[in-house]
């Protein structure tokens, strides 16, 4: 097992550590206990990042060739999230929100048949497109967990209860405000990296989309968004609806992300078909053979 | 010897404390003469609205002190000491003293059981005795003990969580929906008590605009020059609706005042701002139909009383917890005192049978 392995796994080992201390903290009504809050996502963030850093540095590129990888940088722009929020005081406990979905989503990535490993390398574009796409499932990522808190402090407080959650979560024009800013961030990140992917496609098969799973799937989450930001905007959409409708989006991308791509011909795990050497014979001066890839 | 001589709010009747009162300038000029008399090494005179405490050290302090450091306290403020006035004391020593004063400190004798209020006024009173040096090694020791004590009790209890009064949960409400109550715009109908402590807990949380109507405009001006907000002709309050973030009602009106088609009129120009109502009148001014509103927040006064009940609750069941807590610290602190002692002890001793080290 590589080292970048034994740092992901510790990153991993946190995030559960700090999802089953964010239950211990909830039942202790949030009371100062034997771990100050936001130690351990700091080193979980810490590990992962140096997991992320060494993987880069073995393939001499960004890391995302493989499921793995995707799943691990994906979770890394979770993680990088929930630090942020870890300086903000109202926003504190987002963490506690993130860290069991981290864990999972470690764990998922964990899976041996995902790790493997590409036999041609990829094109210079494809760092930019998979960097700004999974950034933008981050982004989604945290947008999601807010509305989940919104959700929690809406039914409180409109069920007339102050209790220790309630107390400990940000107001709900805030959460309502961050949620949106993610999800505009999520959006942007996401047209980003569809405009880089699609241009870099077709520059290489000559094709914009053509049959590929993978980039429907991805236009369809971008259109879902961006009316979801549209409605916000201009229709005003309600706290609610808003935020079950970034839960199930983010959902969907969860169950759907690594069947698309092990569907898609152009992305995923399955390595990459070695392209036939086409064998031209071009007569040189000295006789040598030439060959065209 | 450590001992404290006091009166509060359960021994002693408003007319007394009062009495026994003392500003800062009294309590330096009393204590300057509690030390010259020689009735104590140390002092410190904690005096607040609900209580007036002398703590005392000294090898001179015993459990018999309590009338002559009466009698000096009633001379200091000029009463006659009475046998009637030894009634409305408690004095105690040494452990008792350090249980109290950490009881006192964690808010646990407050009238408001669980109350911060009381812990910057015994640390305010700690200060100027430190300042002026009426405090000493013991005090000093048993204050920054009591200290580190009501943190310890606020993070490991709920005895100071959540709020007891109906303005405070208001404003603890008002917290959880709003972004940042500085910007917040207060509309009170009906200058009533509760609506007056609850539109001036909101503004002491940061709200800056005020409005308030009234059926009688000079009541409603008086408010608003007393809270620092204009007031509105009753005729036109429903005009200030669309610019308030807060509603608080307590009109007299047997009907609704503020109806749902108003509201939900009122709610679509409004974008994802929240709406916080707050209805402390009986028979209810507001519609509580209005609460189906997705962004509107209506709390009626059973909702602020059950959730400050429920408070008041929690705090009562963490008494006795806290109660052992500080037992518990008084003891370790004895321990390490007594530890102290002896080793000076031996100390002073190893110092006169070798004078030359």
């Amino acid at each position: 097992m590589g080292t970048d392995k034994i740092f992901f796994i510790i990153a991993i080992i946190c995030y559960g550590i700090t999802a089953v201390y964010s239950v211990h903290l909830w039942r202790n009504r949030f009371r100062n206990d034997f771990l100050p809050w936001g130690i351990v996502p700091l080193i979980a963030f810490a590990a992962h990042t140096l997991a992320l850093i060494l993987r880069g540095f073995s393939l001499n590129s960004c890391p995302i060739h493989n499921l793995f990888e995707a799943g691990m940088f994906i979770g890394w722009t979770l993680s990088l999230g929930s630090v942020i929020a870890l300086f903000f005081t109202k926003l504190r406990f987002l963490t506690a929100f993130l860290s069991p979905l981290l864990f999972l989503l470690g764990l998922f990535s964990l899976i041996p048949a995902l790790d493997q490993p590409r036999v041609v390398p990829l094109p210079e574009w494809v760092s930019l497109h998979a960097t700004f796409a999974f950034l933008a499932y981050g982004a989604y990522g945290i947008a999601s967990a807010t509305a989940a808190m919104y959700l929690i402090q809406h039914r409180s407080l409109k069920q007339k209860q102050l209790h220790a959650l309630t107390r400990i979560l940000p107001p709900v024009q805030r959460i309502r405000a961050f949620a949106s800013g993610m999800l505009l961030a999520g959006t942007l990140f996401l047209t980003i990296g569809l405009c880089v992917g699609i241009r870099g496609h077709y520059l290489e098969t000559g094709i914009w989309i053509g049959g590929d799973i993978k980039i429907f799937w991805a236009l369809t989450l971008w259109v879902y968004f961006s009316l979801l930001l549209i409605a916000q905007h201009v229709f005003h959409l309600r706290g609610r609806a808003m935020a079950w409708s970034i839960l199930c989006g983010f959902i969907f991308i969860l169950l759907t992300f690594w069947v698309t791509s092990f569907l898609s011909p152009t992305h995923g795990n399955r390595p990459a078909k070695p392209v036939q050497e086409e064998r031209i014979f071009i007569p040189m001066e000295d006789n040598r053979e030439v060959i065209r890839i | 010897m450590i001992a404290h001589l006091g009166l509060n709010h359960k021994t002693a009747p408003v007319h007394v404390r009062e009495r026994f009162a003392f500003n800062a300038f009294d309590s330096i000029e009393t204590l300057t003469a509690l030390l010259r008399n020689g009735l104590a090494e140390e002092g410190i005179l904690i005096s607040t609205c609900n209580r007036v405490e002398l703590y005392i050290a000294g090898d001179q302090v015993s459990r018999d002190s309590m009338r002559p450091l009466l009698q000096f306290l009633a001379r200091s403020r000029s009463i006659e000491y009475t046998d009637d006035l030894e009634q409305c004391f408690y004095f105690n020593t040494d452990a008792e003293t350090l249980h109290h004063l950490f009881r006192v400190v964690s808010g646990l004798d407050s009238m408001a059981l669980g109350e911060t209020e009381i812990l910057g006024q015994v640390k305010n009173a700690y200060d100027l005795a430190l300042k002026n040096r009426f405090s000493g090694r013991r005090l000093n020791k048993a204050f920054q003990e009591a200290f580190r004590t009501a943190k310890y009790i606020r993070s490991q209890t709920d005895i100071q969580r959540g709020h007891i009064s109906v303005a405070n949960v208001a404003v603890e409400l008002a917290g959880k929906i709003f972004d940042d109550l500085d910007h917040c715009h207060v509309l009170v109908i009906g200058a009533g008590d509760t609506s007056e402590k609850t539109a001036k807990a909101i503004l002491s949380r940061g709200a800056k605009q005020l409005s308030i109507a009234n059926r009688t405009l000079e009541r409603s001006q008086a408010l608003a020059e007393r809270l620092g907000g204009s007031a509105v002709e009753f005729e036109n309050w429903t005009a200030r609706i669309p610019d308030a973030d807060i509603i608080i009602s307590s009109t007299s009106a047997p009907g609704y005042v503020i109806t749902f088609p108003m509201i939900r009129e009122y709610m679509r120009g409004r974008e994802h701002h929240p709406l916080l109502l707050i209805d402390i009148a009986v028979p209810r001014d507001i519609d509580p139909d209005i609460d189906r509103l997705e962004s509107v927040y209506l709390y009626n006064i059973d909702d602020l009383e059950t959730i400050a009940s429920e408070s008041r609750r929690q705090r009562e069941q963490q008494v006795q917890h806290c109660q052992e807590l500080i037992a518990r610290r008084v003891s370790e602190f004895f321990d390490a005192m007594q530890k102290d002692r002896e080793y000076r002890n031996k100390m002073r001793l190893s110092s006169s049978e070798n004078p030359s080290c």
